[in-house]
């Protein structure tokens, strides 16, 4: 997956600008950066759900504008980070959605593709709910069926804008350890948004750091997150601390001193 | 726990049943009205069809009537089933649209212009209502690609009210300056009714009508996605743009072939989708035919009341639809407000 030199702008206002970026199969890559740096955007554009987006996109070398859209949906599959549903769909409707990009017009479901479906509700925790409205369960419960959606579709990429920002601290682990089995043992590509870098350290072979749109600095765990180049994007200081258990980072921000 | 999923023995049964309660009320309909008909007589071969009293207000008066009610109400509900679905709101329909207020001032354009031109075979009526159905959709889908994002529900209303205004002030100006004939024609027209039709009408609609359908009815499981969102649903293989187009203008043409026949009628296309939806679920697959079936037996039960409550005045169709729909739409309004 490769962006080339990409710009994107949202009513005039750029919110990605000159963007260069690879991805490798197989990688386990985290997307960082404070609250609208553009990183859904960098998502979506990784997606090529940004119609009209002048941008160059390249998947397995292919540009993405010129292909079909179901081509693309059984090679990437996005997880937003939140989707409200106007009508009542269940939850294994929503999970057999992801199904979509392998069926013709008029067809429906064959049984394979229910079975996918419900292998991917089992890894996901949700089939005890699936037969709910989608509507009706919380916002964590929601963000684990869009990534049940998603694994149902069978990509080779995945996308995820911030897949853990409902959930409490056992179900992130969850749900970035069914990311690392997906990434190990069926070589699924994952690229996530994410604002916790502590986990983003922990399950990440790489980071792109962005700020503004532009990129900052990319790298494995270690050459990212270092207290200066934190102090020039968060704009607050950091201690780093390294947890030798896993070699992982934590980031304390400094307290400020209030009296001063 | 096993976990069911839709499949095509569920899909048969569901359809089934609506077209089982269509092929009732189409059967019962009939029957009923404000002179007795004996059933024997209209089918006796004993008596002429000039002489065949029974037969005459079964076959030229009932029948086609029946048959444009049906026709009318699954083209408008299923219309108010994809506006639902494409704008991803519960309140969107051909009324609140401003579609049929588009089609209504498209059609009294060409009474005024005089019924009798025709344009490509088609009477000039329908091509104007089309043409002013198109133009209120062009208002609306520009909100929709404008925004990207989510459009508010009160956005969207506000939109479909003041473009509904706006046409109706424009009926209301050819309405004052047209002769009294004209202006009666207008009237009848306005209020909705399906009592002026023949087998002609009939069979210069269906085509199109069913045309629409099934135009829609191929997009059914890509209307599911986009119901979910136009995002999520281009990450899953949906050609967002395309189908939203093609189910808007596949909607816009079913509404205003019938609205050029009958005028508006309001609310159908409202409370339909929601009230099948509530009894089999929102998947469109199901739901596009459902809602087909029901419309069309909804309108023939309308249309039934409209004939026979008053007997033998007629009260106009689209009154009685209203007086049923507005109480559904307030409590639709109440519903959403409270979630």
């Amino acid at each position: 997956m490769e962006l080339k030199r990409s710009d994107f702008r949202y009513d005039r206002e750029p919110v990605i600008r000159d963007f260069s970026l690879k991805i490798f199969p197989g990688e386990f890559v985290g997307v960082i950066g404070p609250n609208g740096s553009g990183k859904s955007t960098l998502l979506k554009l990784l997606g090529g759900i940004l119609p009209g987006a002048k941008s160059s996109v390249y998947f397995d070398g292919l540009d993405l504008s010129i292909q079909k859209r179901k081509t693309l949906a059984q090679s990437i599959a996005w997880v937003p980070q939140e989707n409200p549903m106007v009508f009542p769909f269940k939850v294994s409707e929503v999970v057999l959605m992801g199904r979509h990009p392998y069926l013709s017009a008029l067809a429906f479901e064959s049984e394979e593709d229910c079975q996918i479906a419900r292998r991917a509700m089992d890894l996901t925790h949700t089939s005890q709910f699936a037969n709910r409205l989608f509507n009706e369960i919380s916002s964590g419960e929601k963000q684990r069926v869009m990534i049940a959606a998603a694994i149902a579709q069978e990509p080779r990429a995945m996308l995820l804008d911030e897949p853990t920002s409902a959930l409490d601290l056992k179900f992130q682990m969850e749900i970035l350890n069914i990311l690392k089995i997906m990434n190990r043992d069926q070589g699924a590509t994952i690229v996530m948004a994410l604002h916790d870098l502590h986990l983003a350290s922990k399950f990440c072979d790489r980071l792109i750091l962005i700020k503004n749109g532009t990129l900052v600095v990319e790298g494995s765990p270690a050459t990212v997150l270092q207290k200066e180049i934190l102090k020039d994007v968060y704009e607050i200081d950091v201690n780093i601390i390294r947890d030798e258990t896993d070699g992982s980072f934590l980031i304390s921000p400094e307290a400020q001193d209030l009296n001063s | 726990m096993s976990v069911i999923f839709m499949n095509k023995r569920r899909y048969l049964t569901v359809v089934s049943l609506f077209l089982a309660l269509l092929a009732v009320t189409l059967t019962v309909a009939p029957m009923i009205g404000s002179t007795a008909i004996d059933f024997s007589k209209a089918f006796s071969n004993q008596i002429t069809f000039a002489d065949n009293v029974d037969a005459n207000i079964l076959f030229i008066v009932r029948l086609p009537r029946i048959l444009l009610a049906a026709l009318t109400g699954a083209a408008l509900a299923v219309a108010g089933a994809v506006f639902q679905a494409v704008l991803r709101n519960d309140l969107a329909a051909p009324i609140t649209l401003g579609v049929s207020g588009g089609a209504a001032l498209g059609a009294v354009i060409a009474i005024r212009l005089g019924w009798a031109f025709t344009f490509l075979g088609f009477s000039s009526v329908p091509v104007f209502a089309f043409l002013g159905a198109m133009t209120a959709l062009a208002v609306v889908f520009s909100l929709v690609r404008v925004q990207h994002r989510e459009l508010p529900t009160s956005y969207l209303l506000l939109a479909g009210v003041t473009v509904n205004f706006f046409f109706a002030s424009m009926v209301m100006l050819i309405h004052y300056l047209s002769n009294i004939t004209q202006s009666f024609q207008i009237v009848r027209w306005l209020m909705g009714g399906l009592d002026i039709t023949d087998y002609q009408t009939l069979i210069s609609i269906a085509p199109l009508v069913f045309g629409g359908i099934g135009v829609i009815i191929y997009l059914s499981r890509d209307l599911n996605l986009l119901s979910a969102g136009a995002e999520p649903a281009m990450s899953r293989g949906v050609e967002v743009v395309k189908t939203q187009l093609a189910g808007l203008l596949a909607a816009a043409l079913i509404t205003s072939v019938v609205v050029a026949v009958t005028g508006p009628i309001g609310f159908v296309g409202l409370i339909v989708p929601h009230i099948v939806r509530l009894m089999i679920g929102p998947d469109h697959r199901l739901l596009i035919p459902s809602v087909m079936f029901f419309g069309a037996s909804f309108m023939i039960f309308c249309d039934t009341l409209a004939r026979t409550l008053l007997a033998p005045t007629e009260i106009p169709v689209g009154v009685i639809t209203a007086l049923i729909g507005g109480p559904f739409f307030f409590w639709l309004l109440k519903r959403q407000q409270s979630s």
